[in-house]
């Protein structure tokens, strides 16, 4: 019984991910830049977080960088860290964060300055993450 | 789903004229205990009403009530200054930062 | 010869314990990455209700200074007739959104900008004067909407936030602990089945070669 509880608590955490991301291009163009989540509901996405994020891409990689950026919480990690899937994204992730380049890995601190300064254009994912 | 609503006011007369003329349809003039709940609880009860302002002495009054309102989603109970500009007793802000974290916290600018 | 049965239920209640405790600890893993979660999205939305509060009630207090200089001017019964002409006509939409599993409110305020002509004042009543009042208090409501939005917002994350906690310690004080402890008794009262077997498979050993 417990193991639906725990299933159930899990899926109820991730209905707000969108069924499908969109890279910051095509954010950019649309009139109203925003993804469908597990939900149904419309996740809208703030201009002037799409405009911050272009301002730190050159090239292709505006077309590349999905959004939202996913927050990727496991357990597994330890509490406090999470990880930024996706090179581009974590490459992005550095820069807002003034880190070193390569890391992927992120703690609370730096998650809670990346929500506040991304909070359209970021959300969690939590994994089950066993022991 | 999206749903349209009204906005409620409660308080002393100024306040009912100047949220009257931009245009809010929900309107009454505090009175008695008595009467202030009754209008509250008309606003609640029609559905159609989303945020009700009470000003500070009207929300004094009825604290209990709002209390019990505040279980349910809707309607969004928000307490103002009145005309005066007397402050709502308690900062709700603080009274929720407290009661989850334990300790008084200064939420100071960005 | 065969198993005792009793070992073999005791040995399934084992297998069945553990499963329990493994769960309940990346239950209890789960829950506080959500505890972290909502701390950090309650802060943030924390910092924007008492920005928005300060800029709502100052709002609000200049809407007052205006009326009440209008209210001088033309009297609080001109003033009234104002507002019984004036169109009732100030909408918001309420929808929903998610913020980690909690559905809050999502205030909108529907009406703009609204012309003189549109606000529906008789031509005798109407002035400069309480159309400015009006203007403002409009203003000063349109942030109040919002901020009633996200203090119930706030008040919906802080209950979860609760909520979650009371869990997390519900698992971490007692139902961890109590479950390890009824795994540490069984493991114990299998030790003892397992030398009881022993010593009374020995005995019919010594049994056998004294006869033999």
């Amino acid at each position: 019984m417990r193991r639906d509880i725990f299933e159930l608590e899990l899926e109820r955490l991730n209905l707000h991910l969108p069924k499908r991301r969109i890279s910051l291009g095509e954010a950019l163009r649309a009139e109203r830049p925003c993804v469908v989540t597990r939900s149904g509901k419309i996740h809208t996405f703030d201009r002037r977080e799409l405009e911050m994020l272009v301002g730190l891409l050159e090239g292709d990689e505006v077309e590349r960088l999905m959004l939202p950026i996913l927050i990727e919480i496991n357990p597994a990690l330890g509490r406090g860290a999470a990880r930024i899937p996706g090179n581009l994204e974590a490459k992005v992730v550095g820069k807002i964060l003034k880190k070193r380049e390569g890391e992927t890995i992120i703690y609370r601190p730096e998650i809670a300055e990346l929500r506040r300064k991304l909070p359209t254009t970021t959300c969690y994912v939590f994994l089950g993450g066993g022991r | 789903m999206e749903l349209a609503y009204r906005v409620g006011v409660i308080g002393d007369l100024e306040t009912v004229i100047g949220f009257g003329l931009a245009g809010v349809a929900d309107l009454h003039v505090r009175r008695s205990r008595e009467e202030n709940l009754a209008a509250l609880r008309k606003m609640v009860e029609s559905g159609r009403v989303g945020i009700i302002f009470v000003t500070a002495g009207v929300a004094e009054e009825l604290e209990p009530e709002i209390e019990r309102l505040r279980e349910r989603p809707l309607p969004i109970i928000v307490t103002i200054p009145d005309s005066r500009g007397t402050a709502p007793k308690v900062d709700e802000l603080e009274r929720i930062i407290r009661r989850t974290l334990g300790a008084k916290i200064v939420v100071g600018e960005e | 010869m065969a198993m005792p049965t009793a070992a073999s239920q005791t040995r399934i209640d084992l297998i069945n314990l553990r499963k329990k405790l493994s769960l309940a600890q990346r239950g209890k893993d789960l829950l506080q990455e959500k505890m972290d979660a909502l701390a950090i999205e309650f802060f943030n939305m924390a910092r924007g209700v008492s920005r928005l509060r300060r800029e709502a009630m100052k709002k609000l207090a200049e809407a007052h200074a205006s009326l009440s200089a209008c209210l001088g001017l033309k009297g609080t019964i001109e003033t009234m007739q104002s507002v019984r002409e004036t169109k009732k006509d100030f909408e918001i939409e309420i929808s929903s959104r998610i913020v980690m599993g909690v559905e809050v409110p999502q205030v909108t305020v529907m009406a703009g900008e609204r012309s003189v002509a549109e606000s529906g004042y008789g031509i005798y009543t109407t002035g400069p004067i309480t159309d400015r009042v009006a203007g403002e208090f409009r203003e000063a409501l349109r942030l109040l909407c919002e901020l009633a939005g996200l203090e119930s917002s706030l008040r919906m994350i802080a209950r979860e936030l609760e909520r979650t906690r009371r869990r997390v310690n519900a698992l971490e004080h007692v139902t961890i602990p109590e479950t390890k402890v009824k795994i540490k008794m069984i493991e114990m009262k299998l030790d003892e089945i397992e030398r009881d077997n022993f010593v009374r498979l020995k005995g019919m050993k010594t049994l056998r070669e004294r006869r033999g």
